[in-house]
């Protein structure tokens, strides 16, 4: 098997780039489904 | 008795507050904290180098990885205990902490480049401190440390990147079970569970491997001129570099799983099996959005 030692594995960066997608659309999602979540605290600190 | 799973996430996100505080206000305790967190974690790396050096893999083969796990098992305890910070923790806490609107993206990510950068250092530093230790420099230690090196960086990118993963599920679940416990004994016995499952599990842990590798590799002239090659089954030599047996082809790896593992698997699962509603009514009632760990 042709094993290549890159720090560019495209495949393992695709995956980690989909990932940080997801977990971006799941917040994202999250928050239109209930936009009062959590409650008083909810507001972002700058 | 534990909280359920919707007070554990209030109880998490209010920790993130108290953390992502520190860092905004106490930058300088912050990356203290993360030093010391490092430090911890290597710890570990030290006692398990320790007690397996020689451990014949004929008597069976996971013997080692046990007893490495066991001595293993308090690094979390005493972070945890301690209130230092370890990024792999902070990964699950920040992404609970993003739901609650407690910090938004940039922050988290401010948060995970400083914790890294702390860990690393003290990591790093412990680790060097060790290699000038007598006792790590005779021949079975020499042998055992370059060994797990080679191990750790000989594989493909896909192995070391699955191994990441499943690392940070084990011990990021361990830390929140630590969270859910009101018991001392609790505590510790939910703490010790993830680093033991993580290192008996052959695993992958970003900041236990920074010191795991960065031994050998300060180590290596003494191992070669103390005819290690000749006693290692794989008389390799070790590197810096993103190449095979480089220390930074397995971190680079091991960070990207690390982050899948914490964050998808253990941070946001907690966050979506816990009922919002429920979570909206201890709002309600809420006095103190902060609490250290």
């Amino acid at each position: 098997m042709d094993v290549s030692y890159t720090p560019f594995d495209l495949s393992i960066w695709i995956i980690f780039a989909a990932f940080c997608f997801l977990t971006w659309l799941i917040v994202r999602v999250y928050r239109g489904k209930y936009p009062e979540y959590p409650g008083k605290s909810g507001e972002d600190k700058k | 008795m534990p909280v359920d799973v919707d007070e554990l996430v209030v109880r998490v996100a209010d920790i993130c507050t108290y953390k992502w505080d520190m860092l905004r206000n106490r930058p300088f305790a912050f990356c203290l904290s993360a030093f010391a967190g490092g430090a911890f974690v290597v710890f570990g790396a030290m006692l398990a180098l320790s007690v397996s050096a020689g451990v014949g893999t004929n008597l069976a083969p996971g013997i080692a990885n046990l007893v490495m796990g066991l001595v293993f098992a308090f690094s979390l305890v005493i972070i945890l205990f301690s209130g230092m910070t370890l990024v792999t923790a902070d990964m699950a806490v920040g992404i609970i902490g993003v739901f609650h609107r407690r910090i938004n993206w940039f922050w988290f990510l401010v948060g995970i480049v400083a914790g890294y950068a702390g860990n690393f250092a003290g990591s790093m530093f412990f680790m060097w401190v060790v290699s000038k230790g007598g006792s790590y420099m005779a021949l079975p230690w020499l042998v055992q440390s370059h060994a797990i090196a080679v191990k750790k960086t000989g594989m493909t990118p896909g192995q070391i990147f699955a191994l990441g993963i499943i690392c940070t599920w084990t011990l990021q679940t361990a830390a929140l079970l630590y969270v859910k416990a009101n018991e001392d004994i609790a505590k510790i016995a939910m703490a010790a569970y993830g680093p033991l499952a993580f290192v008996a599990g052959m695993t992958e842990h970003c900041i236990a491997n920074i010191g795991f590798l960065a031994l050998p590799l300060f180590q290596q002239d003494l191992f070669l001129a103390a005819g290690g090659a000749a006693a290692s089954a794989a008389p390799v030599i070790l590197h810096w570099g993103f190449g095979q047996y480089g220390w930074a082809h397995n971190q680079l790896y091991t960070v990207l799983g690390n982050f899948i593992g914490g964050i998808f698997f253990v941070g946001i699962v907690f966050q979506l099996v816990s009922n919002p509603k429920r979570v909206m009514a201890l709002y309600r009632d809420k006095k103190n959005f902060m609490q250290k760990l």
